[in-house]
């Protein structure tokens, strides 16, 4: 696939030298490298789809079935071959990367974010909007998480939006707790201290000295959020609670190709790949950013 | 300690009240109005107002709160709008099923996941430790209900080696495959934790001890190690019951399995929303009631957390 990949630059997304430690060992990291090189190939293929696609993903082609209605093999007319309703079963999967990704890729943002925010007043505040704030989390954290975005999604009706809404809003905790505990650590430091006694407010205090110190955990964080919202999605669609038909999405896929898996195997396949691949080219480049930023040079410890 | 687990206890009689108010929220939000529903779509205006009346819909919102609270501490969850019989009669006759699936699941990840981190630790940087760390995080990233379809495939409809889906007696053949896809992500992390536990306990100076009175490094772990990660690993199967008891919607989905999360999945596409949100009550009932075993377990596993 002719794929024009742009450069990576994480050094400018965290605001790091090229010859900051933990970028050097970033980059003698395998299976951070590989993560964000199959993550770049999946998330530029999915944004170019409207470029690399040979069909329209929605077209039904009258010759894309077999002559007793059964999905066809791979042609040249159609590179993977057609699904179940004789449409491009390629040009769906890149479109289909466009409504996975979006999905996860706002969550996890809007997750992180929530997290970020309440991670940091906990933790700098304390007292009873830590207590507050760690409450809510423990009961967020006890609902039955698919069943949950189930009952939630149905009632604002599942479309891009309120899958967003429902995953981030149920997801924020794991970012949350992580920072809390960073900036219980960070807000005794000597930097808070002396900022205190120049005159600072809590307001600038959080946002000018303590943020820039738990971005990178944020970081982390979004990327393997990026995953686990994407299975988060990939579950509900493929369960009729999440994106509906015909909008192409790779849970969705898998979903409706469920029933032919005997005879066109690729079917299922393929979709449930793209999802598998994605969660791992993530969870590889936020687990390998997690170690590369540990000055101890850390290892996942989960 | 008696203050302790008195605090305990109450923390966790809020946390039921809390996710109760949720779910009251959520019924309420949803749209659709039951009493229609429960009418009958060609139901006069009068027998609509009748029906509202008989359910309370006409109350203050306050009061059908507490008229809610009080029915839950009856164990009251509704009924369920597509069978017509009670939502906790539904989802008990289920709920063996789902044990069982949910055990199958919890043995997959110990049997799977603490020897390969046990091991990996024993072998930090070497080959299998690296390999194992690799395959661990596809373990982690796998969507289940796609992984269940491919073992169907290829165990069961190549292979021949097992059932394709659903119950039947005896029943474990039919558990093996919904067993394992429940249980390889859990598994996946359960060896990351477990290395991670290991490898913290082998930096303790009591290994050196034993390393120095001459055992060898399979002595060191099994005599050593492994009764210090007993509680890690006792805490997370505990919490892990809890999530597979609220019901595996996916799994059971994928393969047919006649437990909780499979109905759930029915009821979903019935919109039948007394039995959707009555399991999802169900669930969180069993991740609070799991989490306040697994604290109370702590402390008289680790004899530590007691002065703490």
């Amino acid at each position: 696939m002719a794929v024009d990949v742009p450069a990576f630059e994480p050094e400018a997304a965290i605001g790091m030298r090229p010859s900051h430690p933990a970028w050097r060992r970033l980059r003698k990291d395998p299976l951070a490298l590989a993560g964000a090189t199959l993550g770049l190939v999946i998330v530029a293929a999915s944004a170019l789809a409207p470029v690399l696609a040979p069909h329209n993903p929605d077209q039904l082609f009258t010759n894309g079935l077999t002559a007793s209605g059964m999905p066809l093999g791979p042609s040249a007319a159609f590179p993977l071959g057609t699904d179940q309703y004789g449409r491009d079963e390629l040009s769906r999967l890149l479109y289909g990367g466009q409504t996975s990704l979006a999905v996860a890729v706002s969550s996890a943002a809007f997750a992180t974010a929530i997290g970020l925010l309440l991670g940091l007043v906990g933790g700098y505040l304390g007292g009873a909007w830590d207590n507050a704030i760690g409450r809510l989390t423990d009961v967020v954290m006890s609902f039955p998480l698919t069943l949950f975005a189930i009952a939630t999604v149905l009632i604002f009706h599942p479309t891009v939006g309120s899958l967003i809404a429902v995953i981030s809003l149920i997801t924020w905790t794991y970012a949350a707790r992580l920072i809390r505990a960073e900036v219980l650590v960070l807000r005794q430091a000597d930097f808070v201290q002396a900022a205190r006694a120049l005159g600072a407010t809590d307001g600038r205090i959080l946002l000018r000295h303590l943020a820039p110190h738990v971005l990178p955990t944020a970081i982390v964080r979004f990327a393997l959020s990026v995953a686990q919202s994407l299975l988060l999605e990939s579950s509900l669609s493929f369960l009729g609670a999440g994106i509906q038909p015909p909008t192409p999405d790779w849970g969705l896929m898998v979903a409706q190709s469920e029933p032919y898996y005997a005879t066109d195997p690729l079917l299922v396949f393929l979709p449930g790949a793209a999802i598998l691949l994605t969660c791992l080219a993530f969870t590889y480049l936020g687990e390998g950013l997690r170690s590369a930023l540990d000055p101890r040079g850390g290892e996942a410890t989960v | 300690m008696a203050r302790t687990l008195a605090a305990r206890l109450a923390w966790t009689a809020f946390e039921l009240v809390a996710v109760a108010t949720v779910t009251f929220v959520l019924a309420y939000l949803l749209p659709g109005d039951p009493a229609r529903t429960i009418a009958g779509p060609h139901a006069s205006p009068a027998t609509i107002a009748a029906v509202r009346r008989q359910l309370g819909l006409n109350l203050p919102l306050w009061v059908q709160f507490g008229r809610y609270l009080w029915r839950l501490a009856h164990l009251n969850l509704g009924t369920s709008i597509e069978y017509g019989t009670p939502v906790l009669a539904d989802i008990w006759a289920r709920f063996p099923a789902t044990a069982e699936l949910a055990l199958a699941g919890i043995v997959f990840e110990v049997a799977i996941g603490v020897p390969f981190g046990v091991f990996a630790a024993m072998h930090r940087g070497r080959w299998f430790d690296r390999v194992s760390t690799a395959v661990e995080f596809m373990g982690i990233s796998v969507p289940p209900f796609w992984l269940g379809i491919v073992l169907i495939f290829l165990v069961a409809f190549k292979l021949r080696w097992l059932p394709i889906g659903g119950d039947g007696s005896p029943v474990f053949p039919y558990l093996v495959l919904p067993g394992l896809t429940l249980g390889l992500g859990g598994a996946a992390y359960y060896a990351q934790v477990l290395r991670a536990r290991v490898l913290e306990v082998l930096s303790q100076p009591f290994v050196r001890v034993a390393q120095a009175k001459g055992l060898t490094m399979g002595q060191v772990v099994l005599r050593h190690v492994l009764p210090n990660v007993t509680t890690t690993l006792v805490t997370q199967i505990g919490m892990d019951l809890g999530y597979f008891m609220a019901g595996v919607v996916v799994v059971e989905a994928v393969f047919g399995w006649p437990g909780i999360g499979m109905q759930a999945w029915t009821a979903i596409q019935a919109l039948d929303e007394p039995l959707i949100l009555g399991t999802t009550l169900f669930g969180a009932f069993w991740i609070i009631v799991a989490n306040l075993v697994v604290d109370i377990a702590y402390q008289f596993l680790d004899p530590r957390a007691r002065s703490g």
